[in-house]
């Protein structure tokens, strides 16, 4: 009893269409992203992010329309991400139907888009994603869907965001991800170390053990999901009915 | 049903309006609240900055009354359901809440905040708006205040977080609030909405 670790599935959207590849190429189309969303919601999924892919003016419109098809049937939150990069961007998805926003690469480029951000809609629906790549001592944040590095450590970054107003970090590995091999766990663990807003791990989960170091070892509050799920491996409920028989609380 | 729901300027109201729509209900998003043309309830939705809700109800206050004294039903959600109270810590000094539960509203005292995520809620005695609902149902909750001093008459449902027990719903006659999301705790969130038009039908709810 009290609050549970989330399951969160992750959708890439690419033009309105939910899409799966490897590392942004072999794009293949897996299906529309309102369908998607209540399906897992069904799957006792605890909350749905959309990652917009496309990253043009065009792509950014379609979310827009994705989002309001979205909402009319999802009761459960929805997080939209990709391309923020304006106050005017966060009341735009915000007004579609989407709960939260996350902001990447604008909030490292101007860190006052958080405060901005979070004083007019509330510190809850601010997420600021942070891709992480280990380096020599630690790990340093990467922008521009991590290929751009910008010599900011990773835990400092995430203090600031916490200082500025975000409701929550959502902690990508760019090491892990992909890999299907884990989260960066030890990454995990320093960052729940270093604030008190919930941390969303990210990056590297192919296989239910992953899922379960990442909300224990790592100390997580919830866990983002995609190719568990795209691959058809498992299910929400079936990741979450084994978490629970490992003694992790979760909603079912 | 006809539903009014308060805009505050601000956020999603997508959400809860899509919900009242799949629990039966006729919402209206409206900037000012009507007091004819014969809406049967009024939902305080609870998104945006402390300021932003505080403001749009203050301006509605008299309004918020009328349907109040006339019976109506009123259901806050989260910073909907804190402008109830007679203030709260976010506020300015001689912010006044609208005060239909005694008390006041103030940080949760725990480390971690916000308290974001799916809390189960312990009920704690006879409830409208909690009817049907399983005992340690889950709701979705995006917070980090809470009316911490409050009647213990008005309160329906407690949560436990972090080492506190605090109060989640709370219920006087025609006044309804939550801390929680309904229109995001998926069923259980959807019943409290269909009880709620129950309410607003002036039906019993079975």
């Amino acid at each position: 009893m009290g609050l549970t670790k989330r399951i969160i599935p992750c959708l890439d959207v690419y033009d309105g269409v939910v899409v799966k590849g490897v590392k942004f190429s072999n794009l293949k189309r897996i299906g529309d992203p309102a369908e998607l969303a209540v399906k897992y919601m069904e799957q006792c999924a605890d909350e749905i992010v959309f990652l917009d892919i496309s990253a043009t003016p065009k792509g950014r419109e379609t979310m827009v329309e994705v989002v309001k098809r979205t909402a009319e049937n999802l009761f459960i939150p929805l997080t939209v991400g990709g391309g923020v990069r304006s106050v005017e961007d966060f009341g735009k998805l915000l007004r579609a139907g989407a709960d939260k926003v996350s902001v990447n690469t604008a909030a490292v480029r101007d860190r006052s888009l958080i405060r901005r951000a979070s004083s007019i809609f509330g510190h809850q629906c601010v997420v600021v994603a942070v891709d992480a790549k280990r380096v020599e001592k630690g790990w340093e944040v990467y922008v521009k869907a991590g290929k751009e590095p910008t010599g900011l450590d990773a835990l400092e970054w995430i203090k600031t965001c916490e200082y500025e107003g975000a409701g929550e970090i959502l902690l990508t590995s760019i090491d892990a991800d992909g890999t299907r091999l884990g989260y960066d766990v030890e990454l995990l663990h320093a960052a729940r170390r270093s604030v008190d807003i919930p941390i969303i791990a990210s990056g590297g989960a192919g296989s239910l053990q992953h899922v379960y170091e990442a909300l224990t070892r790592g100390g997580a509050d919830a866990a983002l999901i995609a190719s568990l799920l795209h691959y058809e491996q498992y299910s929400v409920l079936q990741i979450k009915k084994w978490l629970k028989e490992r003694g992790v609380e979760v909603r079912l | 049903m006809r539903i009014m729901i308060l805009d505050c300027g601000v956020g999603n109201l997508a959400s809860i309006c899509a919900s009242l729509k799949k629990v039966g209900a006729e919402p209206r998003i409206v900037s000012s609240i009507v007091l004819e043309e014969g809406f049967d309830g009024l939902v305080i939705p609870g998104v945006g900055s402390y300021s932003a809700a505080f403001k749009k109800v203050d301006e509605e206050r008299r309004r918020i009354m009328s349907i109040v004294e006339e019976g109506r039903p009123v259901l806050g959600i989260c910073l909907g359901l804190q402008l109830m109270f007679n203030g709260s810590q976010e506020g300015k000094q001689g912010e006044e809440g609208l005060g239909f539960f005694r008390g006041f509203v103030k940080k949760i005292p725990v480390k971690r905040l916000p308290h974001i995520g799916w809390n189960s809620i312990e009920i704690a005695g006879k409830s409208v708006i909690l009817k049907g609902l399983e005992n340690n149902s889950y709701m979705y909750f995006a917070h980090s205040y809470a009316p911490l001093d409050y009647a213990e008459d008005d309160a329906a449902a407690y949560a436990r977080y972090g080492g506190i027990r605090f109060p989640v719903v709370f219920e006087k006659e025609n006044v309804i609030g939550v801390q929680f999301h309904p229109e995001k705790s998926w069923q259980p969130g959807l019943r409290i909405l269909r009880n709620f038009l129950s309410l607003c039908g002036g039906g019993t709810i079975v």
